[in-house]
């Protein structure tokens, strides 16, 4: 039978990578997100003795990681700095001539509220399921739902406004992206 | 709304903040700096949860016990203890004036939760900002529909979820979606909270404060007082309590009219302030999906 450090050391190597991506996505700089992750691995550490069974702990480590995560913007300005940032990606190069529909979408992202940002965020970068976020956010897959749903709605109003919705160049920027889109549908 | 709805939410995919950024590698410095930092427990990790939960829980909207509120423990205690007062008055269990044959009942009602067919339900929920929402809701074993009006997630008319079969109904605006039904998405979620019900009510004070008429109906009222002894049971159940502010439910009451639970009313510290009204307990109920055409089908 393995030991205490040697299981805890295999959960480590077989999560930390999706956890470190998904708290990545959340705040600033990678030294926070290693921080962080760092963070969210003592608090299983600690409580390595009652962690979920197979795969449920995966979104135990992502529903403490949001939790640190909280925390973590109440000590600072970092998550305004990502919100930002956000509007300023293109295609991951920030430093890029930014596209002008990446723009957008960031803008329309940040204009979400957290809630709201949250689940679509949660479903287009981590590729979590309706449930998966419901258990994440220890909500009803009804309220995941309805987030999506409202989501969609204001990012497409907020689109529109600028015009974008409504003159095709969504659906002609989205043909090339398919491919690299499959955990976001 | 334009058929690009769903395209924009594909493309949000691309800002993607890690698609170009890679974790630390296996075996290298910051890998095992990170991992040494979680098992040396050198993390600060003695913080508490106060960003808002502000929705429905999976409890709640499961048994549609229409109950929200900023804190994630008060709410589950509120619906633990409620839906195990609908357990223990649906089934006749209820001992008014005997305060252990109560607590006994409630432990027999729980394990029985799952057994739970049908019943209607109207409620008022008044926030600790003073605003009212109100729910109507139908349930037929894990069939059920929840018409909504005042504030869910924001303000709402007439938000209703339906749930048939596989599918969930979200009925907004005139626009109906449909999503494949989740576990936990109905009446089956009932045998998951007999942890939850146990912890909070074992461990409570019961008290018989006499009758009461509540519309028209002569009740006996019951008031349910969680103790510090069931609220710490509650909270150990959590998945990291450190992390999580303390429930804060201030009182728990139902009336209950020949062995039928009539109302139940829930009252937290801050001021909010849930009430229940049941009726037709296990009569004759058919939940039928809305009709379609349903737009923006949401995917599992």
């Amino acid at each position: 039978m393995p030991g205490e450090d040697e299981r805890f050391r295999a959960l480590f190597d077989a999560h930390f990578a999706d956890l470190w991506r998904f708290v990545r996505r959340r705040c600033a700089t990678p030294e926070d997100a290693d921080d962080i992750a760092g963070q969210v691995f003592a608090v299983a550490w600690r409580r390595r003795g009652d962690l979920p069974e197979g795969g449920e702990v995966r979104l135990w480590l992502f529903g403490v990681a949001r939790r640190v995560l909280a925390n973590h913007r109440r000590t600072g300005a970092r998550h305004d700095r990502l919100v930002q940032r956000l509007s300023g990606i293109a295609d991951g190069h920030e430093d890029r001539e930014p596209d002008v529909p990446s723009d957008l979408l960031g803008a329309a992202l940040a204009s979400l509220s957290e809630d709201h940002r949250a689940v679509v965020e949660m479903r287009c970068w981590d590729g979590l399921t309706v449930g998966e976020i419901a258990a994440v956010l220890d909500c009803s897959p009804n309220a995941v739902s309805i987030r999506l749903h409202r989501a969609r709605k204001q990012l497409a109003a907020y689109l529109a406004r600028t015009g974008l919705a409504s003159n095709g160049h969504v659906a002609d920027e989205i043909a090339p992206l398919k491919e690299h889109s499959d955990d976001c549908r | 709304m334009t058929v690009a709805d769903d395209d924009v939410l594909e493309l949000i995919g691309r800002l993607d903040p890690a698609l170009t950024e890679h974790p630390p590698r296996p075996g290298s410095d910051r890998y095992r700096s990170v991992l040494e930092t979680a098992m040396t427990g050198s993390a600060a990790v003695a913080m508490t949860e106060s960003a808002a939960v502000a929705m429905t829980d999976s409890v709640a909207a499961a048994t549609v016990v229409p109950l929200r509120g900023r804190r994630r423990g008060s709410r589950r205690v509120a619906v633990a203890a409620a839906v195990a007062a609908v357990a223990v008055a649906a089934y006749g269990l209820w001992q008014p004036g005997d305060e252990q044959s109560a607590q006994a009942a409630v432990r027999q009602a729980t394990e029985s939760l799952a057994e739970i067919t049908s019943f209607e339900m109207s409620g008022t929920d008044v926030d600790a900002e003073g605003r009212v929402t109100t729910y109507a809701a139908r349930i037929d074993g894990g069939d059920f529909e929840v018409a909504i009006d005042g504030f869910f997630d924001g303000p709402v008319e007439n938000l209703t979820f339906t749930a048939v079969d596989r599918f969930v109904y979200l009925t907004e605006d005139g626009r109906t979606s449909r999503t494949p039904r989740q576990p936990g998405e109905g009446a089956d979620a009932y045998p998951a909270l007999s942890a939850e019900l146990l912890a909070v009510l074992d461990a409570s004070d019961v008290s018989e404060l006499g009758q009461e008429t509540v519309a028209g109906v002569v009740t006996t009222r019951y008031d349910i007082a969680p103790t510090d002894r069931s609220v710490a049971a509650f909270s150990a159940l959590g998945p990291i309590p450190e992390l999580d502010e303390p429930p804060a439910i201030e009182r728990l009451s139902v009336w209950i009219a020949d062995d039928r639970l009539h109302q139940i009313e829930v009252v937290h510290d801050d001021g909010r302030a849930v009430r229940v009204t049941l009726f037709n307990l296990d009569g004759e109920i058919t939940i039928t999906p809305p009709p379609g055409p349903y737009v923006e089908p949401t995917a599992p």
